[in-house]
């Protein structure tokens, strides 16, 4: 006989408990469930469809006084929004902090900014989650993920308020051209653009001075670059101990593809959603050809294993083993401490002209978050007033031209910098934007260039691999 | 009377019951609740979600079976199938030798055998992944402690963490760093097993191999019963090592299914499609569970039945 059936008749048997908080639960988890469900999304579910906003655009208002109040009606209080950016260092993440604070002082009482950080891996999970929450980060930084929520129809057209700011459409002040490939729907902003990052050729000046080598310049070719290494690259008996290049970001597909830029040749055919993938193309798989023979027949760059050799410990240039490497702007703050001279030039050329990548960085704003009249002001203050502090503290490179060209800005860094700038008039934006970008990056580009950069496979067969691959991705849509 | 009073105690008894048994399921409601929410009702909505296209940021959309489909033709599900099954296949068994080994050599009668044990013990309570940290350098290829030995040795040894044959390799040997919990469970298991009976062995004539091939293994069979099943859900569930020692490179050639689920749910957005990818392993889990507990009668022995034999 079980013990329930033992039990005094109106006492609480466990079968009867269990069922009672199986109810419970249910009608629990019903409740957070419906509550969560509560606000239908007013973006279109179609992930194919085009964004609400493409077809129609928002209201033509001003930033602080249309899409919400300036403060919280309810309680008068400042209209209080968050605002998220990844983790990059401890004085970076400090600045940004020290960003906030002077915001919310210049603002006091209307708005307030609360400027968390968060580790890189954790960021876009929690901006997704916050959206399949329906409770959106206000305003967060910009990167490719981002356009997924463009897609989806999440993020407010910020175009007006762009109008509304004017500077920010002045071409004596912004480099505006830049800011078309950001105009998705071909017409309008939804991300803020507040600062700029680029590809430059870092060299260790004390290398080349001990070697008599000419330091590299706006008119150097990347077989230049080879011929410098030659005489840079040191041997003792079969040991290489200093390389004269290292393929540094050439090895990711956006510093690959520029070697294909500068032919005039392409990795895709368009930025934003791209149609087709062409790497098998002459003009990409000469240019990817280049850098693998820099590894593998040439041999004045490190290959891959002894790459992640020689830069495992603290990066391959501060290795200070490696007298140039073309790298990302960013490398900059973090080179700071090094205890060689060093300078950077613009990107080589192919034969007559180099094609720079560049990067935004920048704000996008929650269209339905509760906030979005002080999230798009967040924005807006970032690109315009705080641009002269930004560039005083060269976190970032202003995007703001008279900033970034500033004494404060150029003083402090290499001299070389401002030749790297010039080039900036026909840089191309570094990045694709794709449903299924992500995906293709991950699946596709990674390992076929896994085997590529380990020399396991010809250009023309990565370059063919690549594209039958990409587009295979793109036709599913 | 007498009946009167009993039924009187009775009804005692039975408000005295019914207090416990309050206080034991208010005690229990935590986890039960807990359990119903955040495992059960995840479980069933995980389920739910495999037959959907699910992005996060819009409303799952219904499509049936297509996310299983669409597994069967992809090669990178296969793969990561395929190393998750050689990972498993060579990591489990080695890694209970390893640990039933070291559990002998601890249960050893010496002094300071204390603190022996809670020196193999201790990488197993070290963050997972600071310890996968350490392994990216252990296995570094020309600084690396691996091949600093391996040179020591006159052995050139190869860039374990680059070079694609390798890396899977590379991550089976990090896996015995954690062989100290499985340890230790052989070893509660040996020092359960009467001494006496491996006095009578002794007396039969029985040597050394034989007392352990006759006595020990039988005996602490259950045990290994118990880690093994451990063994084979942890190692199809391997995540940390791979995800920040190689995050499923050089060439998928450690695209374990947990890292490839992981990619789809939370790189790519196909919330969907990685439901089903997290059904699929759990029934594989399941399965080879099962077969592990169905083989037990041939080879598990418990001490209850010895005791009902007798």
């Amino acid at each position: 006989m079980s013990q329930e059936h033992d039990t005094p008749n109106g006492m609480l048997n466990r079968r009867r408990f269990l069922r009672t908080m199986a109810l419970g639960t249910a009608a629990l988890a019903a409740g957070v469930l419906a509550a969560c469900s509560a606000t239908k999304p007013t973006a279109s579910t179609d992930a194919t469809a085009a964004p609400a906003a493409t077809a129609a655009p928002e209201a033509t208002m001003a930033p602080e006084a249309t899409t919400a109040p300036a403060t919280d009606a309810a309680t008068g209080e400042a209209a209080k929004i968050k605002a998220l950016m990844w983790s990059n260092s401890p004085v970076l993440d400090e600045n940004f902090k020290k960003r906030a604070d002077l915001f919310n002082a210049k603002f006091k009482g209307k708005y307030e900014v609360d400027m968390q950080l968060l580790p890189w891996d954790q960021y876009w999970p929690k901006v997704d989650l916050a959206y399949a929450s329906k409770d959106p980060i206000d305003v967060y930084f910009w990167d490719v993920q981002a356009y997924g929520h463009y897609k989806q129809g999440l993020l407010k057209n910020l175009q007006e308020d762009v109008n509304v700011a004017a500077d920010l459409s002045n071409p004596e002040l912004y480099p505006t051209k830049l800011f078309d490939v950001w105009r998705f729907d071909g017409a309008n902003l939804f991300a803020i653009p507040e600062n700029l990052q680029m590809m430059q050729m870092y060299y260790n000046k004390d290398l080349f001075d001990k070697a008599g080598v000419k330091y590299p310049d706006a008119s150097w070719t990347w077989n230049d670059v080879l011929a410098a290494a030659a005489k840079l690259k040191v041997t003792e008996g079969d040991t290489v101990t200093q390389w004269g290049f290292d393929i540094g970001d050439l090895g990711v597909w956006w510093g690959a593809q520029t070697l294909a830029w500068d032919q005039g040749g392409a990795f895709f055919d368009k930025i934003v959603e791209p149609t087709k993938f062409t790497v098998s193309e002459e003009k990409s798989v000469s240019g990817i050809k280049f850098i693998q023979d820099a590894m593998y027949v040439n041999k004045m760059a490190p290959d891959q294993a002894t790459r992640s050799i020689v830069g495992q410990d603290v990066g391959i240039f501060a290795s200070g083993k490696v007298a140039m490497t073309p790298g990302g702007s960013w490398g900059m703050s973090g080179y700071a401490d090094l205890k060689f001279k060093w300078d950077v030039a613009p990107l080589p050329k192919w034969t007559d002209k180099t094609v720079m990548p560049y990067f935004f960085g920048g704000w996008v704003v929650a269209k339905d978050g509760k906030q979005t009249a002080a999230a798009t002001a967040w924005a807006i203050w970032c690109a315009t007033e705080y641009q002269q502090t930004m560039a005083e503290t060269r976190d970032w490179i202003p995007i703001r031209t008279d900033a970034r060209n500033s004494a404060a800005f150029l003083g402090g860094l290499p001299a070389g910098f401002k030749t790297v700038l010039d080039t900036l008039p026909d840089a191309k934006l570094g990045d694709m934007y794709h449903k299924a970008g992500q995906q293709i990056l991950g699946e596709v580009f990674g390992p076929i260039l896994d085997q590529f950069w380990n020399n396991k496979i010809s250009a023309a067969d990565a370059g063919k691999q690549i594209d039958e691959k990409a587009n295979a991705l793109l036709a599913k849509g | 009377m007498v009946q009167e009073s009993r039924t009187i105690e009775s009804r005692r008894l039975g408000k005295r019951e019914r207090r416990e048994a309050m206080h034991a399921y208010v005690f229990m409601s935590p986890v039960i609740i807990g359990l119903l929410l955040f495992t059960l009702g995840p479980v069933l909505v995980s389920l739910g979600l495999s037959f959907t296209e699910y992005n996060l940021l819009s409303d799952p959309k219904w499509i049936g079976v297509e996310n299983y489909i669409k597994m069967y033709g992809e090669d990178l599900f296969w793969q990561s199938l395929r190393v998750s099954a050689i990972y498993s296949v060579v990591s489990v068994p080695l890694g209970l030798v390893l640990a039933l080994f070291l559990a002998i050599l601890l249960n050893q009668k010496i002094r300071g055998m204390y603190v022996f044990r809670a020196i193999y013990y201790l990488p197993t309570v070290i963050s997972g992944v600071g310890v996968a940290m350490l392994w990216r350098w252990i296995f570094n290829g020309q600084y690396g402690v691996i091949n600093t030995l391996l040179h020591n040795i006159g052995i050139k040894g190869p860039n374990w963490l680059i070079d694609e044959k390798w890396a899977l390799t590379a991550l089976i040997i990090t896996s015995i760093w954690g062989v100290g919990g499985t340890m230790l469970i052989f070893l509660a298991g040996l020092q359960g097993i009467p001494q006496e009976l491996m006095e009578a062995a002794e007396i039969d004539g029985a040597g050394r191999w034989q007392q352990f091939r006759h006595v020990t293994m039988p005996l602490i069979s259950h045990v290994t019963f118990f880690n093994l099943v451990l063994g084979i859900i942890g190692a199809l569930q391997v995540f940390t090592d791979a995800y920040v020692i190689t995050n499923g490179g050089p060439n998928n050639a450690t695209m374990f299914i947990s890292v490839y689920l992981y990619r789809h749910a939370f790189i790519y957005l196909n919330f969907g499609y990685s439901a089903a990818l997290a059904w699929v392993l759990f029934m594989i889990v399941l399965v080879l569970t099962l077969l592990v507990f169905r083989s037990s009668p041939i080879w598990v022995f418990y001490e209850s039945e010895r005791q009902g034999k007798s």
